[in-house]
């Protein structure tokens, strides 16, 4: 996972997919990151490199997404692969994670 | 103003048309899902954009129109308003009124925007609440967490659908499963309509990333299927837990309270529904519901064209019936519409990539170039042609690159031109009562732009001509036990290197009956030639000048102008159209293409002097006639005998009127065989120089009219050629039903010259053995899809276009010793018999040729079997001709009708020695007649009727030992026989053998192996003698 900040926009880019097997990894670092970028307005989930989201990773996604509405962050999934926008669709979430 | 202002006002009126186009989209999308906020948040920014460029120019008129719409889809994206029918009206209006200020921005304060800005501002000073609440209280509680799309559910319960809320734990029911949720939604999907979904996204459960990650998550769906709930839960194994039944009087009652559903439901919610996609509540619809030209405009990888906006904006119209959809409009285009298209056409927006390639191709022409000039100021030395040779090849390297890369900018998905639709079939529907579903396939097909602009018309025509001709009102459809929504399909694909286009409706087709009937009427075909024609031919009649079925002529189309204009337009941009029409089922249009007009491949030939192009897309052989490929007189026609087909033949050097010099005549001619969608002929040239790609130019004024050319070009060797046009060539020229006709035309006119032989109709079933059919006993043969082949049980069937009879097909493998036929590819061949109680047809998936049988040439030692008169050689080829009466036998039909039912006490002798004719009459005949014995000769037949009582006598003439005549006169001698009604069958008809026949008694003469006429002939004698 790497995390980037370019003015106000803090971009978080995942590594793989998100699944049972990593979102306990992933929480503590998603975490300090966004502590470490108390200016960050908006957040980027960047999921260029995720094909692949079971449960467990939908719901690191929501953890975030919900840490981000209580720290007034304007929450964003970017390079959403077909296959994962599609689940997103089924679950109502595309808007949500604003999802273009 | 300065360049640079001109500049950026053209940007405006560019960007602010495409935001037009896509708004006009977004409208339609969103009266089917009101409540995809995404869309939602389209048409605002599109509106928002257009105010605010429009007010950097000061064009107040626009702002304030645009302004209006804003405030109210501002509301509606706050949740405050809802989306209703009502507004998507007064905004699809309102778009219009855009479009029209948009194309004449410093005229837009003229335009009469006051009914627009009326309505909107009534809509914003409405209670935004005031109905909301109210509906959503007559739910169940459990239904209120879920965004739900009214239309769905109201289809829903039309259908009988049964609706459900499933629970689900997304690991434990479905990832425990070792199934993926993805997975698991997509069948889900497959069984029936995901209404809504609600993910607990732990509003309350999870706060942030301080707490451990959930073990699970649940999901509720509201769902509606045809199955039952056991069998829902039996198909994903999910526990009775997570179902809940919804009941219906509820949702009806919800309903009923929703604002007034529009009639044309004909968005594309339905086709998603077929599709195994989301719900298109969901997001994940956004993408595919997304007009293609906006989906393109977000794509930077891709080319963004101007998409040409609706045609018939008229502003008179429009101020003086506002309310109405601009599409429904009488009003023919404007000069101001035409100019409209113009501005739009003038520019294309290309890729930056495709740019910087053309300029680096460019450097390399220009360092190309310099070589040139370095080579020639050095003058040529003993080096200079190897280094000439290598700048050509580098010239030649970087041309063939440019041309590829200018060709793939011209290249734009079809989708484009397929957008508009969406807007022009809504208000189709609206306008004519009808519920309408547009559905587009293949927009990501491409054609060249010039290409895409000519079809714009032609495709507009036609989807009117489908929703107003095609499709029935609801009624119609329903007590057709059709669904009350009627369906109109857009569809492009890529078919042998071209590209096809196809409008389909599922409307109630074309009566063939009705148009041979028009067009007798109105003189274009002869009653013959109607009668000749099978029912797809007579349904390509509509696309001759001036035809028109409509009984009423409406404003939307039925002018009666309209699809030839459409022929001939397509076939301008060197396309084919084609058409399917099934009574009942709907009609298909179908537009073949070439991928490109600015370029392409063609054979260059000579007539009289002159040089032609002929599309090399067109020519499928070249042929030089003579020993091996003869040309012959059939019928008056010249035909070409190619292999074992006779291809019909044009003279170029005739069509054109040229004069020919002896010596041109007689020197060795080639003939280029064209194939066209519905013909092949050959067409016959002088010479044949070379294939080149010709860059196509239009024609001059004084060639225009001349139909046979499609363009000009210029060969490599400076000269002009003129394009031919293949289809132009063959118009009229060809025989109505194709090669096939000729063959009939000599068939008939032979019999009466070589009636001792039989005309024969050869033809294939899959495999390499032929069969044979005379073609005495052959009504017609029609050419069929094989998707228009039915199975019912073990049967198959073909309905006839009069809906009313259907034929049960036979294949002659299922009874006859033949090596079985793998499937029947696209077309099949249906043969279909004559004086044939049963309405049956035998399959062919290839007609080889007729040709002629004579008597001994059938070999029944060979093969023996019932169905079969026996094997002969025929066009160099063994070939079992089928005793088809005997085939019809052996597939349980009997041979009976009301005539042939006078027939069935009868007792006949039949006196013949050659052995195909009595097997062929036998055949015929045992069946209908109550005893039929046979007799070798005259005199066998002379011993048998004094032995035996006999009813008729049907004789030879020439036979060994006793002739028929000899035969006859002695039973009129005879006390005993001499009222014995006595046919003769000959082949024989000269006027000596007639007389003699009358002079010896003999009742009846006929010539063999007609079936209809022996049985006629027997009718005959019989009835005369109880008169």
């Amino acid at each position: 996972m790497k995390s980037t900040l370019e003015d106000t926009t803090l971009r978080i880019s995942f590594d793989g997919d998100l699944l049972s097997t990593n979102v306990h990894d992933l929480r503590p670092k998603l975490f300090q990151a966004l502590e470490a970028n108390p200016d960050a307005t908006t957040l980027h989930a960047d999921l260029k490199n995720c094909k692949v989201i079971d449960s467990m990773g939908l719901n690191l996604l929501i953890a975030l997404y919900r840490e981000c509405e209580k720290r007034k962050i304007s929450f964003k999934a970017i390079n959403v692969s077909p296959e994962v926008k599609r689940l997103f669709g089924f679950l109502n979430l595309t808007s949500r994670f604003g999802v273009e | 103003m300065s360049t640079q202002e001109n500049e950026m006002l053209a940007l405006f009126i560019q960007e602010a048309e495409e935001h037009l186009q896509t708004l006009d989209n977004d409208l339609i999308l969103l009266e089917s899902n009101p409540h995809d906020q995404e869309g939602i948040n389209r048409v605002f920014r599109a509106v928002h954009s257009i105010k605010g460029t429009a007010g950097f120019f000061g064009f107040s008129g626009i702002v304030e129109l645009a302004h209006a719409m804003e405030n109210v889809m501002s509301l509606v994206r706050d949740g405050e308003m809802p989306v209703s029918p009502e507004l998507i009206n007064i905004f699809l209006a309102a778009t219009d009124k855009l479009k029209i200020m948009v194309h004449d921005p410093d005229r837009s304060s003229e335009v009469d925007v006051n009914y627009e800005l009326s309505s909107l501002s009534r809509m914003l000073s409405q209670e935004p609440a005031e109905s909301k609440a109210s509906p959503e209280s007559v739910l169940p509680s459990y239904l209120l967490q879920f965004n739900i799309d009214p239309i769905i559910v109201r289809d829903g319960l039309r259908h009988g659908r049964n609706f459900f809320v499933l629970e689900l734990r997304l690991h434990a029911d479905i990832e425990n499963q070792n199934q993926t949720i993805l997975e698991f939604f997509n069948e889900l999907d497959s069984l029936g309509d995901i209404i809504a979904t609600s993910t607990d996204v732990g509003l309350e459960a999870c706060t942030g990333l301080q707490e451990e990650i959930r073990p699970d998550l649940i999901c509720s769906v509201f769902f509606c299927t045809p199955m039952e709930d056991t069998l829902l839960l039996g198909a994903f194994n999910l526990p009775p837990s997570t179902i809940t039944p919804v009941p219906k009087e509820p949702l009806q009652e919800w309903i009923r309270t929703q604002p007034k559903l529009v009639p044309s439901q004909y968005s594309t919610k339905h086709q998603i529904q077929e599709e195994p996609t989301p719900p298109r509540s969901h997001q994940v619809h956004e993408s595919k519901l997304v007009p293609v030209t906006q989906a393109k405009s977000r794509d930077d990888n891709k080319l963004i064209p101007t998409t040409p906006p609706s045609q018939e904006i008229t502003p008179a119209t429009l101020q003086t019936r506002p309310h109405q959809p601009q599409s429904q409009d009488k009003t023919e285009p404007t000069t101001n519409i035409q100019s409209f298209r113009i501005k739009t056409e003038e520019t294309v927006r290309l890729n930056v990539s495709i740019l910087d390639t053309l300029m680096n191709l460019a450097g390399e022409m220009v360092v190309g170039r310099n070589k040139l000039v370095r080579c020639a100021e050095a003058g040529l030395g003993p080096d200079s042609i190897g280094e000439l040779q290598a700048i050509v090849q580098q010239i030649s390297t970087v041309t063939s690159d440019l041309q590829r890369t200018v060709m793939a900018a011209r290249l734009q998905p079809v989708g484009n031109l397929f957008g508009k639709f969406n807007r022009i079939v809504r208000d189709l529907g609206q306008k004519l009562h009808k519920e309408i579903r547009l559905e587009i396939l293949g927009e990501d097909v491409e054609l060249d732009r010039t290409l895409l602009e000519g079809l714009s018309d032609p495709l507009t025509h036609l989807v009117r001509n489908a929703a107003d001709h095609g499709l029935e009102p609801p009624e119609e459809r329903r007590a057709a036990g059709k669904p009350p929504v009627g369906r109109i399909r857009l569809a492009a694909a890529h078919f042998h290197g071209r590209v096809q286009i196809e409008v389909r409706d599922d409307g109630r087709g074309l009566n063939p009956q009705k148009i041979r009937n028009k067009a007798v009427e109105r003189g274009i075909i002869s009653a013959e030639a109607a009668a000749r024609m099978s029912d797809q031919e007579a349904c390509r009649l509509i696309f001759m000048p001036g035809f028109s079925t409509a009984s009423t002529v409406t404003d939307i189309s039925g002018r009666g102008v309209g699809m030839d204009v459409v022929k001939t337009n397509i076939e301008k941009l060197g396309g084919t159209v084609d058409l399917e029409s099934e009574p009942g089922r709907g009609t298909a249009v179908i537009i073949r293409l070439p991928l490109t007009l600015a370029i392409i491949p063609a054979l260059i030939v000579s007539c009289g002097g002159r040089r032609f192009a002929m599309p090399q897309i067109n020519v499928e052989e070249i042929v030089a006639p003579g020993p091996d490929y003869p040309l012959e007189i059939l019928g008056g026609a010249q035909v070409l005998r190619l292999r074992n087909e006779l291809v019909p033949i044009l003279d170029l050097a005739h069509i054109l009127g040229q004069k020919r010099t002896k010596e041109q005549d007689q020197a060795q001619r080639f003939a280029l065989i064209i194939g066209l969608d519905h013909a092949r002929y050959g067409l016959l040239v002088d010479e044949i120089d070379n294939m080149e790609e010709i860059v196509v130019k239009p024609l001059g004024r004084l060639l225009k009219g001349v139909p046979w050319y499609s363009g000009a070009t210029l060969l490599g060797q400076g000269d002009i050629a003129l394009i031919l046009e293949p289809a132009a060539l063959a118009e009229g020229r060809l025989p109505q039903d194709g090669i096939q006709d000729v063959e009939v035309t000599k068939s008939q006119s032979s019999i009466s010259q070589e009636s001792h032989a039989q005309r024969i109709l050869v033809f294939r079933d899959g495999t390499h053995e032929r069969f044979a059919i005379p073609l005495s006993v052959i009504s017609r043969v029609e050419r069929v899809p094989s998707s228009r082949i039915e199975r019912i049980g073990s049967k198959e069937c073909l309905r006839q276009a009069d809906n009313r009879s259907t034929l049960q097909l036979l294949r002659v493998a299922n009874y006859i010793p033949v090596t079985p036929p793998p499937d029947y590819e696209e077309e099949v061949y249906v043969i279909v018999p004559r004086l044939v109680h049963h309405a049956i047809g035998i399959m062919a998936s290839e007609i080889v040729d007729s040709a002629d049988i004579y008597p001994g040439q059938i070999d029944s030692s060979v093969v023996s079997a019932p169905g079969l008169l026996g094997t002969a050689t025929v066009l160099d080829r063994l070939t079992s001709v089928i005793d088809i009466y005997g085939l019809l036998e052996v597939a349980g039909f009997t041979q009976q009708n009301n005539e042939t039912a006078k027939l069935a006490n009868l007792r006949v002798l039949l006196a013949e020695d050659t052995s195909f004719f009595r097997e062929a009459v036998l055949r015929a005949l045992q069946h209908v007649v109550a005893k039929l014995d046979l007799a070798n000769d005259g005199e066998e037949a002379w011993k048998m009727l004094n032995e035996k009582e006999y009813d008729v006598l049907i004789t030879d003439i020439e036979m060994p030992k006793l002739d028929g005549f000899a035969l006859t006169e002695r039973i009129r001698s005879s006390t005993k026989l001499c009222s014995l009604p006595v046919i003769a069958l000959s082949a024989r008809d000269s006027e000596s053998f007639l007389n003699r026949a009358k002079q010896v008694g003999i009742d009846h003469y006929e010539t063999k192996f007609d079936r209809d006429r022996i049985i006629a002939a027997v009718l005959k004698v019989i009835s005369q003698q109880n008169e």
